[in-house]
């Protein structure tokens, strides 16, 4: 194989270095590789100590490895770490992405001349590699800090999230989220309860109106709390007080509906309706009493004349006559009375067309002994004949309340004549009934209240704050109008007064 | 001739064995041992020429079994064969009268050697 | 560990004999290139399938100590992988051994050249003997060093490539020390049956 005999031409051609070295470190080879890369020709190094060139290796260290290389007979290697060489080439040609400043490099020693102690020593150049394996490393790094901060973030938003559902499920309310849609996209758990959903998922999807019983509200058009009818799952339905909020998320468009179940609410305020009314009847049957007394006596009054007339054989047709008109006269008062209070009870279950005025004047008469026994005098102008298509015993009920508070007040004022004026006419298309009296007026600090529940100026047994919160709510959600009161002041026979004035519009 | 083989490992005495059997040494008779407490008893019994004893050997070892049998017959042949070449260890037989020491595997020229010094 | 499944009495008899006479030499290397301080103990040969061989190590080394993992691959018919491992404790007393100051021990660089060192000597001396007794040829690469802070670092992904592993355990001594490494070379199910077949042809041979 007389090919390999240049093996001087694979020696100068090779792309590593190859160094002939002996036990005493002494340079016997030196390749072309070697003497470009270092500057260090052959002649220059050749039985050479390699340290006396390049002080900075090991003795210790490559002695050791030579012996061993020897000793087995077996190749030994350097493998050098970052920065750490074998022997120092600096580059002075690589100019870009220069990671190190000299060669990296990977040695082999292989038992050359065991005999003689001589190893052949080559050198690669492993530059190159140990450069992408620090960028690698260096990349490497860099992803798993961007991981972990992904982490924190990824953790930091599932605490957020996990925060948002909590605050959602917190409230009292229920929160329905929609789309630009109003398709709902979210709901809370207090929602899912309410709307008696198996769970969450079955509300997604939904368009709003199913969770209104009136599936012809338009609801684009409310932007302020409105009440309505809500309706379940299970078709039931409950009254609910509705705010419908319009938000931007993300640049896009969303629906927030909460609903406050007033079922409660409801049944309480009916409760207390009730109440009040158990409270006006007793009011009524006081007033009954009151208004029976004078009939009363004066059937008995008549009917024991009546007796004398005749045993003094003084009784005449005329006087018989006039006695039995009287009776009959005070048993019709008797029993229009109880006509009264038998339809006040019954209540209204509809609506009806009525005049106000004859409203007013049936009012009074009910009344009509507890005024005189009190010596208060009423007067009544009604400037045109007003016809309400409304619940005309809730209005006694409310008037009646009324003329009972002013009576409290003149009673407890010590007024020494004592007025109730009623007036009523008609102003922008609504019926107005104005009442006010002289017993000088409400405080200010408390004016604001008196329509509250409750609330009562007066000892717990004479009043359960209930009359004119009742009005109220009469007035205002029952029939459909409204009631204001103020304090006014007014001349009446050429004297001055102050008063309350309770003023109700009704719709015509 | 007798020769006693001592050794834990039956495949270092067929070894040896081999090796004999290639030096065409046949109608000797073959004594194995396993450990050095059996060298000891064997040796007693049948009074071997020669003696092949490895040194690392459960129950005795090669170098306490090695000073017994020396002390028993101060005339004993005793070659230590064993994978265990240190310098120390070399020394150490030497000293305590072993004819030789080979490095396992024994080769045909180094047994050759050894039968012509008994010879 | 079944290693009777995998190699029969015969064989296993041989193989630890092979194995012993390799170590021998492996040794006889050791003092003379350390000026004969070390010993190597009687190499003890365990065969057992990869998928224990985590398990095996952690009951092998001191565990909570920093581990260092020298690999080194082996070419030729007897294709394997060699694998050194030694504690902390243990390579730096062995770095004492090998003549170095205490500054260059506490340089892990330094440290791991050590390992690098001995695990080459340790796998060429036992190897090449062991291959020479076999009559078959083989050659070394480089090998590399890892300092892992535990076994459960160890990259398992060679697990899958070999099979079995035979463990050659053996424990190098030094004066009164104890420095504790094990090598163990992990062999293909192709190695092993190449194994398999030369002891038998020995085994016939004698």
């Amino acid at each position: 194989m007389e090919y390999l005999n240049k093996a001087d031409l694979i020696c100068d051609t090779i792309d590593n270095g190859i160094i002939l070295l002996n036990e005493h470190l002494e340079v016997l080879f030196w390749n072309k590789w070697l003497e470009t890369r270092t500057n260090i020709t052959f002649n220059q190094i050749i039985n050479q100590k390699i340290t006396t060139v390049y002080p900075d290796i090991n003795e210790a260290k490559l002695k050791r490895k030579i012996k061993a290389t020897l000793t087995l007979n077996s190749p030994t290697f350097y493998t050098t770490e970052l920065n750490e060489s074998f022997f120092n080439i600096e580059f002075k040609n690589k100019i870009t992405h220069r990671v190190f400043k000299n060669m990296q490099q990977n040695v082999t020693l292989n038992p050359y001349d065991i005999e003689n102690k001589i190893v052949i020593v080559y050198v690669y150049d492993s530059t190159i590699l140990k450069e992408t394996n620090f960028k690698l490393s260096r990349a490497k790094e860099k992803i798993e800090n961007e991981h972990k901060n992904t982490l924190v973030i990824k953790q930091q938003l599932e605490n957020s999230v996990e925060e948002f559902e909590l605050l959602l499920n917190a409230t009292m309310e229920a929160i329905v989220l929609f789309d630009e849609e109003y398709k709902c996209t979210n709901i809370n758990d207090v929602g899912v309860n309410l709307f008696n959903l198996s769970s969450k998922s079955k509300a997604l999807g939904l368009d709003i109106l199913e969770f209104f019983e009136d599936k012809n509200l338009n609801y684009k058009k409310l932007e302020n709390t409105f009440e309505a009818s809500m309706i379940t799952s299970c078709d039931n339905t409950f009254p609910a007080l509705i705010k419908i909020k319009n938000a931007k998320l993300n640049k896009k468009k969303i629906r927030i509906l909460t609903v406050v179940d007033l079922t409660e609410l409801k049944y309480r305020d009916k409760l207390i309706s009730e109440q009040a009314k158990l409270v006006a009847m007793g009011e009524m049957i006081g007033n009954i009493a009151h208004q029976w007394r004078q009939p009363l006596s004066a059937i008995s009054t008549a009917a024991s004349g009546l007796k004398l007339q005749k045993e003094f054989h003084l009784l005449t047709d005329e006087l018989l006559d006039e006695s039995l008109d009287g009776i009959v006269r005070s048993s019709m008062h008797l029993s229009q009375t109880i006509n009264d209070f038998r339809d006040f009870i019954q209540g209204d279950k509809e609506m009806m067309v009525f005049d106000l005025e004859e409203n007013l004047k049936k009012d009074l008469s009910i009344v009509e002994g507890m005024l005189k026994n009190y010596d208060i005098q009423v007067f009544l102008e009604c400037e045109k004949k007003i016809e309400l298509h409304n619940y005309k015993n809730e209005l006694t009920q409310a008037i009646l309340n009324i003329i009972d508070n002013s009576k409290d007040a003149l009673l407890e004022k010590n007024v020494k004549d004592k007025y109730i004026f009623i007036h009523t006419y008609e102003f922008l298309n609504e019926a107005v009934i104005e009442i006010h009296d002289n017993a000088k007026g409400i405080p200010e600090d408390i004016v604001n209240k008196i329509f509250e529940p409750y609330f009562t100026t007066k000892h717990k047994s004479q009043g359960t704050g209930l009359g004119l919160y009742m009005t109220h709510q009469i007035i205002e959600k029952s029939m459909g109008g409204a009631i204001s009161v103020s304090n006014i002041a007014f001349e009446h026979n050429k004297h001055q007064f102050k008063g309350a004035c309770f003023k109700i519009t009704l719709p015509l | 001739m007798k020769i006693l083989v001592a050794d834990d490992s039956k495949m270092a005495r067929r070894m040896i064995i081999k090796i004999l059997e290639d030096c065409q040494e046949i109608g000797h008779e073959i004594i194995q041992a396993q450990n050095g407490q059996e060298t000891i008893d064997l040796y007693k019994e049948h009074a071997p020429t020669l003696v092949f004893l490895d040194l690392t050997m459960p129950v005795m070892d090669g170098f306490t079994a090695l000073k017994l049998i020396r002390q028993h017959d101060s005339n004993a042949k005793v070659v230590v064969v064993s994978a265990d070449i240190q310098q120390g260890s070399m020394s150490q037989v030497r000293e305590d009268g072993a004819m030789d020491f080979v490095k396992k595997p024994i080769s045909e020229a180094k047994m050759q050697q050894i039968l012509e010094k008994i010879k | 560990m079944e290693n009777s499944a995998i190699l029969n009495e015969d064989q296993q008899d041989c193989l630890q004999e092979l194995i012993n006479i390799a170590y021998g030499s492996g040794t006889a290397a050791i003092s003379e290139i350390l000026d004969a301080f070390a010993t190597l103990s009687i190499p003890r040969i365990n065969i057992i399938e990869t998928r224990y061989l985590q398990d095996y190590l952690q009951s092998q080394v001191k565990v909570g100590m920093p581990q260092f993992l020298a690999t080194q691959l082996i070419n030729g018919k007897f294709s394997s992988e060699n694998l050194f491992i030694i504690d902390q404790n243990s390579a730096e007393n062995l770095a004492r051994a090998f003549g170095l100051e205490e500054t260059e021990i506490q340089d892990v660089n330094e440290l791991s050249d050590v390992i690098l060192e001995i695990t080459n000597i340790l796998s060429s001396s036992t190897i090449s003997k062991f291959a020479q007794e076999m009559s078959i040829e083989v050659s070394f690469s480089p090998p590399h060093v890892k300092l892992l802070n535990s076994i459960e670092e160890m990259d398992s992904t060679f697990i899958d490539k070999y099979h079995q592993v035979i463990i050659i355990s053996t424990i190098l001594q030094f004066e009164n020390q104890n420095i504790r490494g094990e090598l163990l070379i992990l062999t293909t199910d192709d190695t092993i049956e190449f194994i398999k077949k030369l002891l038998d042809k020995i085994l016939d041979e004698l």
